[in-house]
C-alpha cells in the first residue's frame, strides 16, 4: 500500500485531492500546513508528498529546506509542489530544493495522478528489487 | 575701499604740506642768506661811506695846507696887494677845491680877508658864521703860542699845525679847517707871534656829496636833514658832539636782488612741484578709486558667482531628492502593485482550482456518482465560486474607495446582528476557529452603510481567522462611549511587528510576518477607507507571537459629517 500524504491550507483543495488518490487506490493523509505535514512525515513515513507553497506556519519551501538540512533520511521521498504561485522563480526554488516536481493549479488531475502513477511505479520496482537482493 | 581713498588723498595732502614746508625752509633760508648778504653788503656801504666822509673832512686842510704853507702867502697876506691874496687864497681855492668861503685873521685875530664862493666879501658882512670860525682859530693861536712860549724842540713845525671840524654853519654841515699861513721854504722866516691864520669852510654840499657817491659807487646818496627808514644813512657828527643831518643812499641790497631774481623761478618751480605732486596724488587717487571699484566689483562678481552657484547646487540637490524621493515612491508602488498583481492571481487560482478539482471530481466519477457527492461538490463550486467574487468584489471596491466614487447609503443599523452574521459566516468557511462575542452593550442601532459595515467585520474576521492558524479563539467585544460604537476583534495568532503597523492600512501593504499566508494586502485598506468614511477610526495592537488586536470605533449617529464631505 503506497501512502501519499498531501500538504495544504485549504480544505476543499486537500479533500478532493484526497478522494482522487482514494480511488486511485492510495492511501492518503492530510495536512493544513508545512508544520503539521513535517509532524505527519515523521510520524507516517508517506511514500509521497503532494505540497502546497503559500501556506501559513511553515510554507511549502520551508518544509522542503527543514527535510533537506535536518532530515537527509527523508530526502529521497518524493516531493511534488503543487501551488497556484506560477512564477518561474518559485518553480526554480522548489526543484532546487530537491523537489521531484512542480504542478500549478488549478489542479490538472490526469497530470498529478500521471506523476503520482509515476512516483508509484517507482516506488514499487525499488521495493521489488530490494526485495530481491 | 573708500579707506584706501581716503589714504591717498592723506597720502597726497602729506606731499603737498611737506613740498610747501621744503619751498618755506628754502626760502626761509634764502630769506636769512640774502639779510645777512644785505647786512654785510650795507656794513660795506656805510664803510665806503663813513671812508669818503673822513676823506673829504681830510682833504680840506691838506687843500688848504697849499695855500698857507706858501712863502709869497707869508710876505703878502699882510702887505701885499689884497686882489692877489684874495685870489689865491679865496677864489682859487674855491675854483679848485670848492672851498666855500675863506677867512683870514692876522696876528692880532682881526678878520683881514673873507672870500665867499670865490668872491672877495667885505669883512663887516661876515657875522652869523663868525663863531665856529673863531674857535678854531683860536685853537690853532693857541697851539702857536703854546709853541712860541717854549723853546722845546718836541713842539710840532708850524705846518704841522692845524684843527679840523664839523660845525654847523647857516643851518648847513660845513668841514671848517684852520691853519697859519707859514713859510714853504728857509728863505722866509717868521717870528712867532706873527702868523696869520687862514681859515677854509667848505659845505658838505651836493658836490662833497657826489665825490663821497663816486668814491662809495652809490648813486643816490643825498645829504638828507632826517633820517629815512627807507634808507640808510650814516649821521653827520658834529666834532662837538650833535647830529647835523644824514649821508643817505638807497642801500644797495644785493641779497634782497638776488632773491628778487630768483623769486619767479622758486616760485614756478614750487608751483610746478606742487601741481606735480597734487597731480601725481589725483593720479593715484583716480587709480586707488579704479582699483578699488574693480576689486569691488570683483567681490561682487565672486559672491554673486558662488551665490549662483549655491542656489544652483541647491536647486539641483532639491531636485534629486524630489527624482529620489518620487523614484523611491514609484519603486515601492511597483513593489506593491508586482506583490498584488502576484497575489491576487494566486487568490483567484485557490478557488478556481477547487472549482476545477470538483468539475475534474465529477467528470471522473460520473459513472459512479451518488447525489449526495454531487451536492457535496456543487457546495464546494459555489463557495469558491462565492469566494471570487467576495475577492472581485474587494479590490472592485478598493478601486472605488480609491478613487472617490463610493457612495455611503447610511440607515439604521443592528450593529449586532450585523458582527453576527459576519462571525456565522466565517464559523460557516472556517470551522477550525471558534468566534466569542460580547455584543450586549451595544446601542440599537447606529446610522450606517449595511454592505460598507460587512465588509469591514467579514474582512477583520476572516484576517483573525487566517493569522491565527493555530489559535481557534477569535474574540469579538464591543462598547460603547459617548457617542461611539467600538468593536475589537482580538486574536492569539502570530502578531506582527511594530514596525509594520504604521504601513498596515497602506493598500497592497503586508506585514512580514504574513509570509506564506495568502492574501492581497488590500483587505485592511478597504476597512480603513470605509471606517474613514463613516467619520470613525481604526486602531491595532499586535506583538509578534502573541497576537493582534484591531478596534474599530463608528459614530453612532452616523457619517453625516463625511458624506457632506464626499459630497462637497
Amino acid at each position: 500500500m503506497i501512502t501519499v500524504l498531501c500538504i495544504d491550507d485549504e480544505a476543499d483543495i486537500r479533500e478532493l485531492i484526497v478522494e482522487e488518490l482514494v480511488d486511485a487506490g492510495l492511501a492518503a493523509l492530510e495536512a493544513a500546513n508545512g508544520q503539521e505535514g513535517l509532524e505527519m512525515i515523521l510520524s507516517h513515513w508517506p511514500d509521497i508528498v503532494i505540497c502546497d507553497i503559500s501556506m501559513p506556519v511553515m510554507d511549502g519551501h520551508q518544509l522542503l529546506a527543514e527535510i533537506q538540512v535536518n532530515h537527509p533520511e527523508l530526502s529521497n521521498i518524493p516531493f511534488i509542489l503543487l501551488t497556484a504561485l506560477t512564477d518561474k522563480e518559485n518553480v526554480l526554488t522548489g526543484l532546487r530544493a530537491g523537489a521531484a516536481d512542480y504542478l500549478t493549479k488549478p489542479i490538472d488531475f490526469d497530470l498529478l495522478m500521471a506523476k503520482i502513477a509515476g512516483c508509484v511505479t517507482r516506488i514499487e520496482n525499488d521495493r521489488t528489487a530490494g526485495r530481491a537482493l | 575701499m573708500q579707506k584706501d581713498i581716503r589714504i591717498t588723498s592723506h597720502v597726497t595732502l602729506v606731499l603737498t604740506l611737506l613740498t610747501a614746508m621744503a619751498a618755506v625752509l628754502i626760502a626761509g633760508f634764502m630769506w636769512m642768506a640774502s639779510a645777512k648778504v644785505d647786512d654785510l653788503s650795507l656794513t660795506r656801504q656805510r664803510g665806503f661811506v663813513e671812508h669818503g666822509l673822513d676823506e673829504q673832512v681830510k682833504a680840506v686842510p691838506r687843500e688848504l695846507e697849499s695855500v698857507t704853507t706858501w712863502d709869497d702867502a707869508v710876505l703878502f697876506a699882510p702887505t701885499g696887494p689884497r686882489q692877489w691874496v684874495v685870489y689865491n687864497l679865496g677864489t682859487w681855492m674855491y675854483d679848485y677845491f670848492g672851498h666855500d668861503r675863506t677867512y683870514v685873521f692876522d696876528p692880532q685875530d682881526a678878520l683881514a680877508y673873507v672870500v665867499r664862493e670865490g668872491k672877495d666879501i667885505p669883512v663887516s658882512t661876515f657875522l652869523n658864521d663868525e663863531e665856529p670860525v673863531t674857535a678854531l682859530r683860536e685853537a690853532v693861536r693857541a697851539v702857536l703860542r703854546k709853541r712860541a712860549a717854549s723853546a722845546d724842540t718836541a713842539q710840532p713845525e708850524l705846518n704841522e699845525i692845524s684843527a679840523t671840524e664839523i660845525v654847523e654853519i647857516d643851518n648847513r654841515p660845513a668841514v671848517v679847517s684852520a691853519r697859519p699861513i707859514v713859510p714853504s721854504s728857509e728863505k722866509i722866516s717868521l717870528e712867532p707871534g706873527q702868523e696869520y691864520i687862514a681859515v677854509a669852510v667848505k659845505f658838505l654840499d651836493a658836490g662833497v656829496v657826489d665825490k663821497i657817491a663816486s668814491y662809495a659807487q652809490l648813486d643816490k646818496l643825498h645829504y638828507s636833514a632826517e633820517a629815512s627808514p627807507s634808507y640808510a644813512a650814516i649821521p653827520v657828527v658834529a666834532s662837538s658832539g650833535g647830529t647835523l643831518g644824514y649821508l643817505a643812499w638807497e642801500p644797495i641790497r644785493p641779497g634782497l636782488m638776488l632773491i628778487k631774481q630768483i623769486v619767479p623761478a622758486g616760485v614756478t618751480g614750487i608751483a610746478v612741484a606742487m601741481g606735480v605732486v597734487i597731480f601725481l596724488g589725483h593720479g593715484l587717487r583716480r587709480t586707488s578709486i579704479a582699483l578699488s571699484k574693480s576689486r569691488l566689483a570683483l567681490m561682487r562678481h565672486r559672491d554673486e558667482l558662488e551665490e549662483t552657484v549655491r542656489l544652483r547646487t541647491a536647486e539641483i540637490e532639491r531636485q534629486r531628492e524630489e527624482l529620489d524621493r518620487l523614484l523611491a515612491q514609484e519603486r515601492h508602488v511597483n513593489a506593491l502593485q508586482r506583490q498584488f498583481v502576484a497575489m491576487a492571481s494566486h487568490e483567484f487560482r485557490t478557488p478556481l482550482a477547487i472549482i476545477d478539482a470538483a468539475a475534474q471530481r465529477l467528470h471522473r466519477t460520473k459513472t459512479v456518482l451518488k447525489p449526495e457527492y454531487v451536492a457535496e461538490k456543487s457546495a464546494q463550486i459555489r463557495s469558491a465560486v462565492l469566494r471570487m467574487v467576495d475577492l472581485m468584489e474587494s479590490i472592485l471596491s478598493a478601486g472605488r474607495l480609491e478613487t472617490g466614487k463610493t457612495t455611503l447609503k447610511p440607515e439604521q443599523l443592528h450593529l449586532a446582528e450585523v458582527i453576527e452574521r459576519c462571525c456565522t459566516r466565517q464559523a460557516e468557511i472556517r470551522k477550525s476557529h471558534i468566534f466569542h462575542q460580547d455584543l450586549s452593550k451595544l446601542p440599537g442601532t447606529i446610522l450606517a452603510d449595511r454592505a460598507a459595515i460587512e465588509q469591514v467585520f467579514t474582512n477583520l474576521l476572516s484576517n483573525a481567522v487566517k493569522y491565527a492558524p493555530q489559535a481557534p479563539d477569535i474574540r469579538v467585544r464591543a462598547w460603547t462611549k459617548k457617542d461611539m460604537s467600538f468593536v475589537s476583534i482580538a486574536d492569539n495568532g502570530i502578531g506582527m511587528d511594530a514596525e509594520d503597523l504604521p504601513k498596515l492600512f497602506q493598500p497592497y501593504y503586508r506585514a512580514r510576518s504574513a509570509t506564506g499566508i495568502a492574501g492581497t494586502g488590500i483587505g485592511l485598506n478597504i476597512v480603513k477607507q470605509i471606517v474613514d468614511l463613516h467619520g470613525g477610526s481604526i486602531s491595532v495592537e499586535s506583538t509578534l507571537g502573541k497576537g493582534t488586536t484591531f478596534t474599530v470605533a463608528l459614530p453612532n449617529k452616523g457619517p453625516f459629517a463625511a458624506i457632506s464631505k464626499q459630497a462637497a
